[in-house]
């Protein structure tokens, strides 16, 4: 495989647009058109052209922001007595640290899951139907937040995330990601894989945020369920690939989220925390040792 | 006939006077659909059964299809009402939580959707009311969300803040501004009881009762949104609407032939 | 550390499977029980917006007349902007009318009506937007109210469209079919709902007389009056819709509204200022 390809002898047309200098070459002999690129007259399934593309710089498109993510289950359904001290931390950081809050879906997610297979519909009609539930929850947080500056955006105004950044919004997203029929059967069961854990950490890969935390209602992860053996030893970090080699029956984290973790490019590490302890958010946003830190 | 000019004939006329003479209702109103039926599928009473429950019942309306011509509006059920619940105690107003309770009725035509596809299902959005008709010439069953869109503009209730519209009200609101042939609210329940006939059953069932009668009675529970009975009150077409067991083999079917299967209520 | 037993999440079939629930306060309820309904009321509600004000402008009374009238106003109101925050709500007018009566006549049910009415409403906000664009407006559609703290940091003037979503759903009247929702309740349930530091209607009157000015000259003015006793009172005409004071016996938040006369300079002003002119109706 030339790193140069050989081309044929070509007749070249005039550069479209002579600052770029891309060129419309026509192929002698046998009719095809071209743009002149790196890429041109390659297989894209090549494994050696593919394995060329991955060194190449990545931008950095939001690296000061802050990607929190609150669990549904964890914490927004538990009400006021959990949610409303993780806002006040959330506000009272929002000073020093730009935060773009995600949240999840919880009991109602996984009650449309139960009556949506009991119903036999398939993977991806259930991928479709939990949207809404994350929708709720980020009005309600939204609402909980409007005093200060909160506003809700929809997946199609992502690109207008630096504006409302910089007129000192603090903006709530929905995690959930947009897989719908389109979401991947899974070995097991009909549950789509691609849940709210994995949207939030996607964004925060794509962004290149300096963070993506995970608020939830445990420690962080667990030797063995703690609930089950009290002697359970808290992980502080640990990483994806060892994670997934332990099998662990149970994970506070969705497992897509720890095999897209293992080719990461820009945000290689996630912290999970627990919100049910104030001050937990803060220490995580500073960069303090606090939950486990799952890595590359 | 003289083109309506603005100016000289209603220039002036306030909107807010307590006799709008002349906004009066002038000849007779037109009904849009008179040849549709409105069903509702209960939220908590059928949807949230899964498949014993909805099953039965989809082949039901699937087989009256080509007698009647039928729109499907969803209730919410156990998720809506978590979701109040979690927002009640996030200390939303009314206007919040209707907003939510919304997507859940949205979330069940989804799921109705897909079971119905094959028998001409079509989910149709709010914005699209307007291809109503043609997908009904088309011999499809138009599904639908049941909340009405007032959202944040909810009035405030006089108690609590439950939204006092939902998906009973829309769903018959939807059918008396179509005129519709009739608005039929599939539950698990015979119709409607002196008290609420899983708490206490030796509740008495009550066949056949009037708005206003109802509305007497002050009935600490209902099986029917309280909105409703006020709306019908100055209903124009839906004058009267039947709650039946679609629990029951046959039930729907002989409520869309006009049968009293189950209680009817209607305004005097 | 937070034990929390109130919200365990929790998912279970009923007895052989009926019914699949969520745990939760509302379970199994049909949420018409009346003790169930009044155990919801609170007088915390959360604090959405409280540092904003809503100004209401009326259509027929104040759009309608053109340059004139919108003018000097809007001057007031960029002036205004300036230093408080504002939300500007508009109604619909002659055209809104013109369509009830027309819509009337062909047979068209309520909420057939309260579709279209929606629209003469729209062109209001657009034209409002273009009068106040230089003045960093934003037209800000029903959707894109969750924007509205940010565009309210940053200080733009957010312009809303106040006819409320009833649409189809619009309520029938007990006599005639022109919608009880219009534009003011609109205002007002936006107020109440976004928790505003006021709720501010601009009209063409001083405010409430006790019998109609135009037919009794010494008709005495009211500066201040209960939404119970206004409504006790049964006055023929108001310059307000009548939805409008059933909505405040019952809001939570906003317990007071306040009518001044936009053809009168720096009636707006004085009102946003908190002074009181015009009238207040109160809970």
């Amino acid at each position: 495989m030339p790193t140069e390809p050989k081309l044929p002898p070509i007749e070249s047309a005039a550069p479209t647009s002579p600052e770029s200098g891309a060129k419309i070459v026509i192929e002698q002999g046998r009719p095809r058109v071209h743009v002149e690129s790196p890429l041109m007259m390659e297989s894209l399934i090549d494994k050696q052209v593919i394995d060329r593309t991955y060194e190449e710089h990545e931008v950095a498109i939001l690296p000061d922001v802050h990607l929190v993510h609150l669990g549904g289950q964890g914490t927004i359904d538990r009400g006021a007595e959990v949610l409303l001290p993780l806002i006040d931390e959330i506000v009272r950081n929002r000073a020093e640290h730009k935060i773009l809050i995600g949240v999840g879906g919880g009991i109602r997610e996984r009650h449309t899951f139960a009556l949506a297979t009991d119903l036999g519909l398939p993977t991806g009609a259930l991928a479709q139907l939990t949207g809404v539930i994350c929708k709720q929850n980020a009005t309600m947080v939204y609402y909980l937040l409007a005093r200060h500056g909160g506003v809700r955006i929809a997946r199609e105004n992502f690109h207008k995330l630096p504006y409302y950044m910089n007129a000192g919004g603090i903006p709530v997203i929905v995690d959930m990601p947009p897989y719908h029929f389109w979401e991947h059967m899974p070995r097991v069961g009909r549950i789509p894989k691609h849940r709210p854990d994995t949207g939030s950490y996607l964004i925060s890969e794509v962004y290149s945020c300096r963070s993506s935390i995970f608020v939830k209602d445990v420690d962080g992860v667990f030797t063995e369920d703690p609930r089950v053996n009290p002697r359970a030893k808290l992980i502080p970090r640990v990483s994806a690939s060892e994670l997934l080699a332990m099998n662990l029956p149970d994970l506070p984290i969705e497992r897509a989220v720890l095999e897209i973790l293992l080719l990461a490019r820009n945000r290689k590490e996630i912290r999970i925390i627990n919100g049910l302890v104030p001050g937990n958010l803060t220490r995580a946003l500073n960069g303090e040792a606090v939950g486990t830190v799952i890595c590359q | 006939m003289e083109p309506k000019k603005i100016g000289t004939v209603y220039s002036g006329l306030s909107l807010n006077q307590a006799d709008t003479a002349y906004f009066d209702d002038q000849g007779e109103e037109i009904s849009i659909m008179p040849s549709v039926n409105v069903i509702k599928i209960g939220g908590q009473s059928i949807m949230d059964r899964g498949r014993s429950g909805l099953y039965p019942l989809l082949d039901e309306i699937v087989a009256n299809k080509s007698t009647h011509k039928m729109i499907l509006g969803t209730g919410g059920g156990t998720r809506s009402r978590h979701v109040y619940s979690v927002a009640m105690d996030l200390g939303m107003p009314t206007g919040v939580i209707a907003r939510l309770g919304t997507l859940i009725s949205h979330q069940n035509a989804k799921i109705l959707h897909m079971l119905m596809c094959k028998h001409g299902g079509v989910f149709v959005l709010r914005d699209s009311f307007e291809h109503l008709a043609l997908y009904l010439h088309a011999g499809c069953i138009p599904i639908i969300e049941g909340m009405p869109p007032y959202e944040i503009y909810e009035r405030p209730a006089r108690g609590g803040r439950i939204p006092e519209s939902r998906t009973d009200t829309g769903i018959y609101l939807l059918g008396e501004v179509l005129g519709a042939r009739s608005v039929i609210f599939a539950k698990d329940e015979d119709g409607l009881y002196t008290e609420d006939p899983k708490k206490n059953p030796k509740a008495e069932f009550i066949p056949k009762i009037s708005v206003s009668e109802l509305i007497r009675r002050d009935l600490n529970d209902l099986v029917v949104e309280r909105k409703v009975l006020e709306l019908m009150q100055n209903a124009r077409h839906v004058r009267q609407l039947q709650i039946i067991n679609a629990l029951k083999p046959g039930t729907l079917t002989r409520a869309l032939n006009g049968e009293h299967v189950g209680t009817i209520i209607y305004a005097d | 550390m937070v034990e929390s037993s109130k919200h365990t999440s929790e998912l279970f079939w009923e007895d052989g499977r009926s019914r699949l629930h969520i745990r939760s306060r509302f379970m199994m309820e049909s949420l018409q029980d009346k003790a169930l309904i009044q155990s919801t009321y609170t007088d915390k509600e959360v604090q959405i917006l409280p540092d904003t004000h809503l100004v209401h402008l009326g259509g027929a009374s104040i759009i309608d007349r053109g340059r004139a009238a919108l003018e000097p106003l809007l001057e007031e109101i960029v002036a205004a902007r300036k230093r408080q925050q504002i939300v500007l709500s508009v109604g619909g007018g002659a055209r809104e009318r013109h369509t009830y009566a027309l819509g009337i006549d062909l047979g068209l049910p309520t909420g057939g009506l309260a579709t279209l009415g929606w629209m003469i409403c729209e062109q209001n906000a657009v034209m409002l937007y273009h009068l106040l664009a230089r003045h960093r407006a934003i037209q800000v559609p029903y959707l894109h109210f969750e924007m509205l703290p940010v565009y309210l940091r940053e200080g733009s003037l957010p312009i809303v469209m106040s006819m409320p979503n009833y649409f189809l759903w619009e309520h029938p009247s007990r006599r005639g079919r022109v919608p009880m929702h219009r534009p003011d309740t609109g205002a007002m349930l936006l107020a109440e709902v976004l928790t505003t530091r006021s709720c501010i209607y601009v009209k063409d009157v001083d405010g409430l007389y006790a019998e109609d000015p135009k037919k009794n000259p010494s008709a005495e003015f009211i500066s201040r009056i209960k939404v119970a006793e206004l409504a006790e009172r049964n006055l023929n005409d108001l310059p307000i819709e009548r939805a409008v004071l059933e909505v405040l016996q019952v809001a939570r938040n906003r317990k007071e509204i306040q009518i001044v006369n936009g053809l009168k300079p720096g009636a707006l002003t004085r009102a946003l200022d908190g002074e009181p002119v015009g009238t207040v109706i109160h809970q």
